[in-house]
């Protein structure tokens, strides 16, 4: 499976890749709301794992983005934000689900396979 | 906080006040038309015994000459029933009167004494336990010692009549004061009316709805004032809430970056066996979050110290090169593949600062700029002199942050959505960064680097290297910034 890590904490972003590598997924980084943008809509991704804050573009930003070319790619917010307007907010932008931070990494891999059943492929 | 026990009704207060007044003033006014109707009284009742006494002196006068007064009829007499009338010699013997009883009148002998040698004299006498008034006249006579005409009348009927209008004076005064308190009471009651309908609004205003204001009687002047002020207070008080409520809700969201970070780290390593060595990473990747939780602290523990006026610098005199070599050199022993150079002038940069806190700023600007910029960027930190202040700049070639975010960059927790590269991570060390500039006298600005990244310049009155002799202008300025002491140390 592949995934897309958007993430500008080095660290999270590292521990992520890691951990997806080592559950068999193939795994591309990015770390700014730019890059996000051009990465997702240069290669086929099974899924998008968008942090909300990135410097350029903000996460709802990229997903409108991406949504405006690509209908299909299950996008997973992960977000230390969740007041229900910043959740209405990922939502509304083109996300299909979100995680807070800080989250368990089966309740990300849960919700990785769940989206990923839920599309069809493309 | 229990509300203080109301001590007095301002209402009450006010009507009895009033009342009390109102009471003072009828009983004065009351008492004076009193004097003034029995003075009346009584100069009618004396002009009356004038006229009455005169017309006896006259009918004397008009009889034949040798006949005695006791001979006289009745019909010479006044006839008045109220009117007693004795007609005296000059011993005082009742020569004749117009009734058995006036025989019996009291006889006043000073008033009998001086009548005979001054004119008319006007007493008040008691006669049969009763008051009387009598007017002594001497009749004229060109031989012998005169006689006298005594007119006496009782002064019951007036004094019966004085009564009667003091207990309706008195009657006006009592039902005009119990009025006044009515009135009063019903006046102060309006007068005090708006005040209560003001402080139940204010209490209906519990924060929970933003904007709610005192809408009451806002237009009547002598209350504008009092709503005014309550308002402002409300405006400030909600103000103030929504920073904390914002700062606690950010501080939430910054703590869960590295609380992610080091969870997401510690799953990693559990989630497989792993090598010593990728423990180890793991558990140096953990120890840098958990100094970042410490930043957080700190930062939170500095600006409350601060907020509550509990900080306190210790100055010293020292050279800014100094200081920021000592950080550069700590900066570039955790920067990695990062350039952090100084750019330094050869002659020392004096300023007057606390060691510690500057070392901390100099550590949060050089962190935020390693933070926030690729492993392999450049970083520069230059101080110098420029009119007569020291000048310490940190720049990096990083990303920058937008011209939208810049001015906000030094507020506590301040975010866009695209913010948070260049936050510093803990939302608050900019912001206390800020604060200790602010209370070393200097001020700290943001603005784009030349190379697109970000650029933050410290600046710091200057000491005069005469004054790191110890001279007193150390003192002035140490005294000017409100701390607890200064001293004097060369720096290397």
């Amino acid at each position: 499976m592949r995934s897309l890590v958007i993430e500008d904490d080095e660290k999270v972003g590292g521990f992520l890749e890691q951990g997806l590598r080592e559950e068999k997924f193939e795994v591309e980084r990015g770390r700014d709301g730019d890059e996000a943008v051009s990465l997702a809509l240069g290669e086929h991704f099974d899924v998008i794992l968008l942090d909300y804050m990135l410097p350029k573009r903000s996460g709802p930003q990229v997903a409108k983005a991406i949504r405006e070319q690509d209908r299909s790619t299950p996008i997973l917010m992960l977000t230390a934000r969740d007041a229900p307007e910043d959740i209405q907010l990922c939502l509304a932008s083109g996300a299909n689900g979100y995680l807070t931070k800080p989250f368990r990494f089966a309740d990300l891999l849960s919700h990785i396979h769940r989206l990923a059943a839920a599309t069809p492929s493309g | 906080m229990p509300r203080p026990t109301p001590l007095f009704s301002l209402r009450r207060t006010l009507a009895v006040r009033f009342s009390a007044t109102m009471f003072a003033a009828l009983l004065a006014l009351a008492l004076w038309a009193y004097l003034g109707a029995r003075h009346t009284l009584m100069e009618q009742l004396d002009q009356s015994l004038r006229g009455s006494a005169q017309f006896q002196v006259n009918t004397l006068m008009a009889l034949p000459r040798g006949r005695e007064p006791a001979e006289l009829p009745t019909d010479h007499f006044v006839r008045d029933v109220n009117r007693f009338v004795a007609v005296r010699d000059s011993t005082g013997r009742v020569l004749g009167s117009n009734s058995a009883r006036a025989r019996d009148l009291p006889l006043h002998e000073v008033a009998f004494e001086q009548s005979r040698r001054t004119g008319p004299r006007l007493i008040t006498d008691e006669w049969r336990g009763r008051k009387f008034r009598s007017i002594y006249l001497a009749v004229p006579s060109s031989s012998g010692p005169a006689a006298v005409v005594q007119v006496s009348a009782s002064l019951a009927p007036l004094e019966n009549s004085l009564g009667i209008i003091l207990m309706q004076m008195m009657a006006t005064v009592l039902l005009g004061t119990l009025a006044t308190a009515v009135g009063a009471g019903w006046l102060a009651g309006s007068a005090v009316a708006p005040v209560t309908e003001i402080a139940e609004q204010a209490r209906a205003i519990t924060g929970a709805v933003p904007g709610q204001r005192i809408t009451a009687h806002v237009t009547v002047s002598e209350f504008h004032g009092l709503t005014e002020v309550v308002n402002a207070m409300l405006a400030r008080l909600e103000q103030a809430s929504h920073w904390h409520r914002r700062i606690i809700r950010d501080l939430g969201h910054d703590l869960r970056t590295p609380v992610t970070a080091m969870r997401a780290g510690v799953e990693v390593a559990l989630w497989h066996d792993r090598s010593p060595e990728d423990y180890r990473r793991i558990l140096a990747s953990t120890m840098e979050e958990i100094d970042r939780l410490n930043l957080i602290c700190d930062a939170l523990v500095f600006l409350g110290r601060l907020q509550a006026g509990e900080v306190k610098l210790d100055l010293v005199t020292m050279d800014a090169r100094l200081l920021a070599r000592e950080a550069v050199a700590g900066a570039q022993e955790t920067g990695g593949a990062r350039s952090i150079a100084l750019v330094q002038p050869s002659e020392p940069v004096p300023i007057l600062a606390d060691t510690r806190l500057m070392r901390m700023i100099l550590d949060q600007l050089l962190d935020n700029a390693r933070r926030y910029t690729p492993p392999d960027s450049r970083i520069e930190v230059a101080v110098r002199t420029e009119n007569e202040e020291a000048v310490i700049t940190v720049e990096d070639n990083g990303d920058g942050v937008s011209d939208e975010v810049l001015p906000h960059l030094f507020e506590p927790f301040y975010r866009s959505d695209t913010a948070r590269a260049r936050e510093g991570g803990p939302g608050l060390g900019l912001t206390a960064t800020a604060a200790i500039i602010s209370l070393h006298g200097g001020a700290v600005a943001a603005s784009r680097g030349s190379e697109g990244g970000l650029r933050v310049e410290v600046r710091l009155p200057s000491v005069q290297a005469s004054l790191l002799a110890g001279t007193p202008g150390i003192l002035e300025l140490a005294q000017r910034s409100g701390v607890a002491s200064a001293r004097a140390v060369t720096s290397g």
